[in-house]
Order: structure tokens, then sequence, then C-alpha cells
């Protein structure tokens, strides 16, 4: 999937919540959102990884997409977010806070025990 | 990722790739997965290629899996692919004792049946309608070629058996007349094949057959959409073709 250092399973959970954070900063395509992701720290994400994420957010209508023709090369097709992609990134976002809080603090509470 | 520096155009990229981008566009293909979707993959896995300076596999990994992992389309049915092609066998079986009764107007015979044509005309109708339920595994497993000339094969010998072989006869009738019969079946399935494709009501579905990607202008989309109807139909008139040409052999050399 990736070069990461970080496990792919986490990787898995949490690279389409990263993609929708890459797009809010405006419409991007696809190795762009690669390359932004790598130099984010999580490694190097493969297309095969990122494209059937991007066409299944595109289908549940969370990003839209155009293609653009390249001028000297192959075309791009950038993707954007939505409103419906924007709820669900607030949204998201606000839950991951909640749980990495949670997780943050379950990992560092003291180990002894009330008995 | 090591950025290419010769940008090679779809065609060339195309051509250098042909082991990886046949069979990705082939299972999208069996998905029922429309010309212009498939024209957008492939240009998506050509743009993402020259960005990034990797080959389809490195970036994509195995063609199949890639192309199940988008989840387009569905897994075309054996039976929505036999309602398909089920006129084509028909017309199929048509020339087959067009044929016979041509040769035997050629003789000045009878147009006679035996037990050993009735089979060899049910094999053809049982092997190309295994051929089409499992068209996806002897694509992948076997090779169509190999497939289609196993099939030759096989007819070519019951033929000649059923010539060879003196079997009493099922039933006769005057080969004008099953010459007519069939001859005007044939076109007939041609005609209608035709015009479905033309006018049908899932003509625009078969004319998004022809690949056709995002970046290339209207124009040249309309051409290959147009090219493929063609093409169809084109494929659709070769038995009616075929059926001509030899009744018109036979009745050369009959009358020379």
């Amino acid at each position: 999937m990736n070069d990461s250092l970080y496990p792919s399973d986490w990787m898995r959970a949490v690279l389409g919540l990263c993609i929708l954070r890459v797009l809010e900063s405006g419409p991007s395509y696809g190795y762009a959102i690669t390359a932004e992701l790598s130099s984010a720290g999580l490694g190097e994400i493969k297309g095969g990884t990122l494209y059937p994420l991007l066409t299944r957010y595109e289908q549940r209508g969370l990003i839209s997409s155009r293609w653009q023709a390249g001028e000297s090369g192959p075309g791009r097709k950038y993707f954007a977010l939505t409103d419906a992609g924007r709820q669900e990134l607030d949204s998201l976002r606000n839950t991951w806070d909640d749980f990495s809080q949670n997780i943050t603090h379950h990992l560092h509470a003291s180990t002894e025990r009330n008995s | 990722m090591k950025p290419q520096h010769t940008v090679l155009t779809r065609e060339q990229w195309q051509k250098e790739n042909k082991r990886w981008v046949d069979p990705f566009s082939f299972e999208l293909r069996m998905r029922n997965v429309p010309g212009s979707e498939v024209g957008q993959q492939l240009e998506t896995v050509y743009s993402h290629c020259v960005d990034s300076g990797e080959t389809p596999e490195e970036a994509f990994g195995k063609p199949v899996e890639y192309a199940r992992s988008l989840e387009l389309g569905h897994d075309e049915k054996a039976r929505e692919r036999m309602r398909d092609y089920l006129p084509s066998l028909l017309a199929l079986v048509l020339f087959l004792v067009f044929s016979q009764a041509v040769d035997a107007l050629g003789r000045d015979g009878a147009f006679q049946v035996n037990d050993l044509m009735l089979f060899s005309w049910g094999a053809v109708c049982v092997i190309s309608c295994l051929m089409i339920i499992f068209l996806k595994h002897i694509v992948e497993k076997i090779s169509f070629h190999m497939a289609g000339m196993a099939l030759v094969g096989v007819l070519t010998a019951l033929g000649v058996l059923s010539t060879l072989w003196n079997r009493p006869v099922l039933f006769e009738a005057n080969p004008l007349l099953v010459i007519a019969i069939t001859g005007v079946l044939i076109v007939a399935i041609a005609t209608f094949l035709t015009l479905k494709t033309l006018y049908g009501p899932d003509s625009e579905e078969v004319a998004d057959i022809a690949i056709q990607y995002p970046t290339d202008s209207e124009h040249v989309n309309l051409k290959r959409t147009r090219g493929m109807k063609t093409l169809l139909i084109a494929i659709y008139w070769i038995i009616p073709a075929l059926a001509f040409i030899q009744f018109a052999l036979n009745m050369f050399v009959s009358k020379g």
C-alpha cells in the first residue's frame, strides 16, 4: 500500500480522511495528492490505493471531478471537495479528535489498577 | 518515484504497457463498464504513470485486481451474454443448414439430413453456448484463438464424418426451398441486429462500447462511436455475405 512507518491497517483507516483534508485546500489531481500525503509523513501512497478510494468518494458525492487537457502530455483529473464532502470532513475530524484524545489518554494513563 | 522525462503519447504508452492495459480494459469490459468510463480509467492510469515515472504494475498492482478494486459496473451474467449472442448463434446454425442445401443443389440432389449432421449442428450450438458462458475463463486461461481453433477442428471433423460416413437419411427436402427459407432468415437476423444497433432502445449503450477518452474532443469520440457501430454492423453481415458468396460460387461452378 505505502512505504509509511505506520502499520498499513492504520493507514487504511485514516487515508480517506487525509485525502479529504488535502482537497480542503483546493482541487488537486492524483499524483499531487500522493505527493502532499507523502510530505505530510504518510509515506508513499500507491495509485492502486488512492484511485479506488477517490472513485468511491465520487460515487458517494463527497468529491467531484473534471478533466483538464495537458499541454504536452496526458490530461489530468482534478478532484474537488463538494459541500457534502466538506461536511463529512468536519464530522470525521471531530470524531478523530475525540478518538485520538481517548486513545492517547488511555495509552498514557496510570498502569496501576484500583482494586 | 522517478519522474519520466520523455512523455510518451497515449498510444505509445499503451503499446509499451500492452500486457497491463489489455487485461485491465478487458476486465472492465467484462463487468459491463461503459466505454467512456473505461477511457477515463485508462487515462487516469496513463496520467499517473507519466507523473510518477512508475510502470502501471508498480503504481497499480495487478491489472485485474485493480480493475475489480474500482468496483465499477457489474459482472456480466451468462444469461445476459446469451441474450446478446443468441441471434448470431441462430444465424450460424442457419448458415450450416444453408451451406448443406447449397451443396445438395450443386450436386443436383435432395437436401438430406442424417443423425450425424443433426449431431454436428447440435454440437455447434452447445460448444458456442459454452464459449459464450465461459468467455471470461477462456480468454483468461486458454486464449480465445485456441478455443476458436478447437471449435473449427471439431466442426470440420464432424462435417467430414457426416459426409463420408453413409448414415441413414432421417428426412429430405427440396434444396431450393431450404436455401430460400434459411437465406431469408439469415438476412432477417442481420437486418434485425443492424436496426437494433442503429435505433434500438440500447443503441446508445451499444455505441458506448467504444473507448472514449475524456481529454479527446467530442468530434474524435463521436468518430470512435460511429466506427464501433459500423464495425458491429459489418460483423452482423459476415454470415449473409458468406452465404451469398457460397451460393454464387456454387451456381457458377455447376453452370460452368
